[in-house]
């Protein structure tokens, strides 16, 4: 090898492991020089302690609070909400935009009252619910509903009317009927955009169940920050919001795996 | 399966009539914009049109797409991405019998168009002449009374689309199904079909031979679109040694290869017809004394009519050329054939 | 990555440049006539005959809120609850002093007496029992309350609905609840809505310690002649408060007045209007107080005791290390 060759294998060499380094370097290192950065601002009291417990409190606090079941106990309710008023509220919004995608008479009827409401932010429909519904495990379920459906039905809508019509019209020419074409090509050709709606609004089911539970629910996260607010508890507060966005993550990332699976086409 | 068109029309369409017989491949040619597509699709019944349209003389004007029968190669191939190739081509047999996917039948399929190895592919992973090949498969897998394939190798390249058309037309044949083939190439029209249809502004300009319609042209507009050749009655035919005639047409003796066979016509492009300042020196072969008697400017080129032998010829020459050679009405100019490009008959 | 951890030193250097500037005296207490002795003392000007010049002067609706607005403001010194004080102190860890007591007790719980007959009636489903959120004074007597009574804390902590007293009077008001567990002079205006006092603090706590006065640590250590001059203000005023109730009701109910239009903003302090605190009220109050500068360590620290084991502050701790020790 002669000399020139010998330093563009070096720098070949020194440029791929440079580029899978970056590929495989961790997104972690920003957010340990974070832990140690907080942990010394908390301990040398740069922020006062009341305001920002040292990041090892708040760790031994998590600890304590999984240990007398109370985390547990309030995430096991938020969880159940966010279940049960995302799944009713994807389904019927998968449902309904499916519908409404497909045949433009049904589009053109809801279409109208889909755009009034969908840009109404889900909590501010809390002050009639709790009217309506008053306080109880329907309240948040609704709110959770509410906040799922608007925009999995628009994503819905959208994802069926922007399959491409070739595809249509090639499987009319293939002897496929409506529903057939519906069921084996549209509905799949859209579920990409279907789940950029669930992706998202996973995540903003937690955001928003946590919000509903501050304001009006006695119990899940969002009520045990309402408590540690009052006791002026930060080291709580600080491990509600880390429950919260562990939970919005995981979310978020079953939604990326389910659409990796269907949609491994694309 | 007979097709006809009756006073079809629509958006594009202007009261079209067309006789396809059983069995027979009829390449449609047109300009972009001509309708051809439109036509396709309006026979798929993928498209509203006023008129009717006839399948062994019955018209199919109110059955559904779906209930048509046809075979239609996309343009875009329209490959479903979301299915494999086995299930892409299982789709359209699964349609008609509604019962789970006759395996066999597809691996057949697959076999005889050499896609096996593609089955579990999705279409993303394909090259254009693999996709090619499938969508012909797909369309052949219904077996539709009728076939419309749309520019079908548009996508592939030179070679491949040649060879891709040899094997074709053995298929097609064998098969006999009556097939509409659109495309804007008029080489390829002649290559593949028993007869060419010319599709202009939504009218059928004239049907016939390949042959027929590109020397017997009257049609100003069909003439244009084939390449404005220009026609020479051939006057006489003599050998010189093997393989090499002398070709007198219209004054001009042109040495040419050919094979021997009895001619009546010849045709010469425009382009194929080289203009060069008239220097005094000796005429090297195929070159011939013309005078030009008009010039007519054309977009990014320039139509030159000339006078040479007893015949009219129209040359054409890029605009650099003509401000190079500085031509004008009357010069004495030499001619100069490009035999690359004839076409006798 | 390095943008990142400049960003965030700098961050740093401004909170700390932050906590070195000189800060003016802010004084807050509650809305409520458990400051009273602040209200009289502030009226009379004997905050001003101390010397005492105070920059800023805060109202805030729960001793919750005051406790919070105590973390992150200038306010070094405040009638507040003694509960949230131990709060401010334990789990914020703001290094307070309690300087002198105002008054004993002053809290109660006032019910439909169509729904609730007795205490055990609490435990009835479906009830709607109003009281501040956990971490406030009431919310400890409503413990305090369960356990004396033996009541099943689960049954009726299913009942309670957490929000702060104005709006448990109008929830009162409009019928969506059965019972409250009211600071005062709130526990008594919900007799005026047809309710009845079931209990008093007195009932349920004896000695219970009502409302202190706080100082921060560092006002104190820069300032220790202001501790003896705020408690010289705070008994003058507790005296005249006790040698003339009506006077004292009268001033209260004028400052009261006068903040709710702060308190308040706008619409808010409209649906307030709608509440009247009115002298009778105040009264009828005030007297359910002992208004008395006295303060017991021994009660200080069975209420630090009390609240470790509810698990509001994390570990109990020894009262001297809040009482001022000039007490």
């Amino acid at each position: 090898m002669t000399k020139s060759e010998n330093k563009t294998a070096k720098y070949n060499l020194k440029s791929s492991r440079a580029s899978s380094l970056n590929d495989s370097k961790p997104g972690f290192i920003p957010i340990i020089v974070l832990l140690i950065l907080w942990e010394i601002a908390a301990r040398c009291d740069f922020v006062s302690k009341g305001l920002l417990p040292p990041f090892t409190e708040v760790l031994s606090q998590f600890y304590e609070l999984i240990k007398n079941g109370i985390l547990f106990e309030n995430l096991a309710k938020s969880i159940i909400r966010v279940l049960a008023g995302f799944s009713m509220g994807a389904l019927l919004g998968i449902l309904t935009g499916t519908v409404m995608g497909w045949n433009k008479y049904i589009d053109k009827l809801f279409n109208p009252l889909i755009t009034v409401f969908y840009p109404v932010p889900a909590l501010g429909w809390l002050p009639i619910l709790i009217l309506y519904i008053g306080i109880g495990e329907a309240l948040p379920i609704a709110i959770i509903f509410i906040c799922s459906f608007f925009p999995v039905c628009y994503n819905t809508v959208c994802g069926i009317k922007n399959v491409d019509k070739n595809y249509i019209f090639a499987a009319k020419t293939m002897g496929a009927s409506n529903i057939r074409i519906l069921k084996t090509i549209v509905f799949p050709l859209a579920l990409p955009t279907i789940f950029t709606g669930l992706r998202l609004e996973a995540g903003m089911a937690w955001r928003v169940i946590i919000a509903a539970e501050m304001v009006a629910i006695p119990t899940g996260i969002g009520a045990l920050m309402m408590r540690a607010e009052s006791l002026i508890r930060m080291d709580i507060i600080i491990v509600c919001l880390l429950v919260l966005s562990v939970m919005t993550f995981i979310f978020e990332r079953f939604f990326i795996r389910i659409e990796s699976v269907l949609t491994k086409w694309k | 399966m007979e097709i006809k068109t009756k006073n079809l029309s629509n958006f594009i369409l202007k009261n079209l009539n067309l006789n396809i017989k059983d069995g027979e491949i009829f390449a449609l040619l047109g300009p972009n914009g001509a309708g051809k597509t439109t036509l396709l699709n309006a026979i798929a019944g993928l498209i509203p049109y006023d008129g009717n349209v006839f399948f062994n003389g019955v018209p199919i004007d109110d059955l559904p797409t779906e209930k048509r029968g046809v075979g239609y190669l996309f343009q875009d191939l329209c490959l479903l991405p979301h299915m494999t190739v086995f299930k892409n081509i299982a789709y359209p047999i699964k349609n008609k019998t509604n019962k789970t996917i006759p395996e066999k039948k597809v691996l057949k399929i697959l076999k005889s168009m050499n896609i096996s190895e593609f089955a579990d592919y999705y279409p993303a992973r394909l090259s254009g002449g693999e996709k090619q090949k499938v969508a012909m498969a797909r369309v052949l897998a219904a077996e539709p009374r009728i076939l419309l394939l749309d520019e079908p190798f548009k996508s592939v390249d030179f070679n491949t689309a040649k060879y891709m058309r040899e094997e074709l037309k053995i298929l097609l044949k064998n098969l006999k199904i009556t097939t509409i083939y659109v495309t804007h190439n008029f080489e390829e029209a002649q290559e593949m079909s028993d007869r060419v249809g010319i599709l202009i502004n939504g009218e059928i300009r004239g049907t016939g031979k390949a042959e027929e319609i590109f020397f017997n042209s009257v049609d100003n507009e069909v003439s244009n679109f084939i390449g404005s050749p220009n026609i020479l009655n051939i006057d006489s035919l003599k050998l010189l040694n093997s393989g090499l005639f002398e070709i007198e047409c219209g004054g001009l003796n042109i040495i040419a290869p050919h094979n021997g066979k009895k001619i009546k016509k010849m045709a010469i492009f425009p382009k194929d017809i080289v203009i060069s300042p008239r220097d005094g020196q000796t005429q090297k072969f195929n070159q011939f004394e013309g005078d030009i008697i008009d010039i007519v400017s054309i977009n990014s080129h320039f139509k030159i009519k000339i006078a040479a032998g007893k015949s009219i010829l129209f040359s054409e020459i890029s605009k650099a050329v003509f401000n190079s050679l500085k031509l004008k009405q009357g010069d004495k100019v030499n001619i100069n054939l490009n035999l690359n490009g004839i076409r006798l008959n | 990555m390095k943008k990142i951890a400049g960003l965030l030193a700098v961050l740093i250097l401004i909170s700390a440049c932050q906590t070195k500037r000189e800060k003016s005296i802010g004084m807050a207490v509650e809305f409520m006539n458990h400051a009273a002795c602040a209200y009289v003392a502030r009226e009379k000007g004997w905050f001003k005959k101390e010397g005492l010049r105070l920059s800023a002067y805060e109202s805030y609706v729960t001793g919750m809120a005051l406790a919070s607005a105590m973390v992150r403001e200038d306010i070094q010194i405040a009638y507040m609850c003694l509960i949230p004080a131990i709060n401010v102190y334990a789990n914020a860890q703001i290094p307070i002093k309690i300087l002198a007591g105002t008054h004993k007790y002053g809290y109660g719980l006032a019910v439909n007496p169509n729904k609730i007959k007795n205490i055990n009636d609490l435990q009835k489903r479906g009830l709607n029992i109003g009281c501040v959120r956990e971490g406030g004074a009431v919310d400890v007597l409503l413990h305090k309350a369960m356990d004396k009574y033996h009541l099943n804390k689960a049954k009726v902590l299913k009942n309670i609905r957490r929000m702060n007293p104005p709006k448990q009077i109008l929830a009162i008001k409009s019928g969506k609840l059965d019972a409250a567990f009211l600071p005062e002079q709130w526990a008594t205006m919900a007799e005026d809505y047809g309710f009845k006092m079931l209990l008093t603090a007195k009932d349920v706590w004896p000695r219970m310690q009502g409302s202190v006065l706080v100082i921060k640590d560092d006002l104190l250590k820069k300032r220790p002649d202001i501790a003896k001059k705020l408690i010289a203000a705070t008994e003058k005023s507790t005296a005249w408060i006790n040698a003339n109730p009506i006077q004292a009701m009268n001033i209260v109910s004028k400052q009261m007045q006068s903040t709710k239009g702060v308190l308040f903003p706008a619409k808010a302090a409209k649906l307030a209007g709608k509440l009247e605190i009115n002298s009778k009220v105040l009264s009828r109050s005030m007297n359910r107080m002992d208004y008395t500068g006295n303060i017991s360590s021994e009660i200080i620290q069975s209420t630090i005791d009390y609240m470790a084991k509810l698990g509001y502050i994390k570990k109990s701790f020894k009262a001297e290390e809040i009482l001022y020790d000039k007490i």
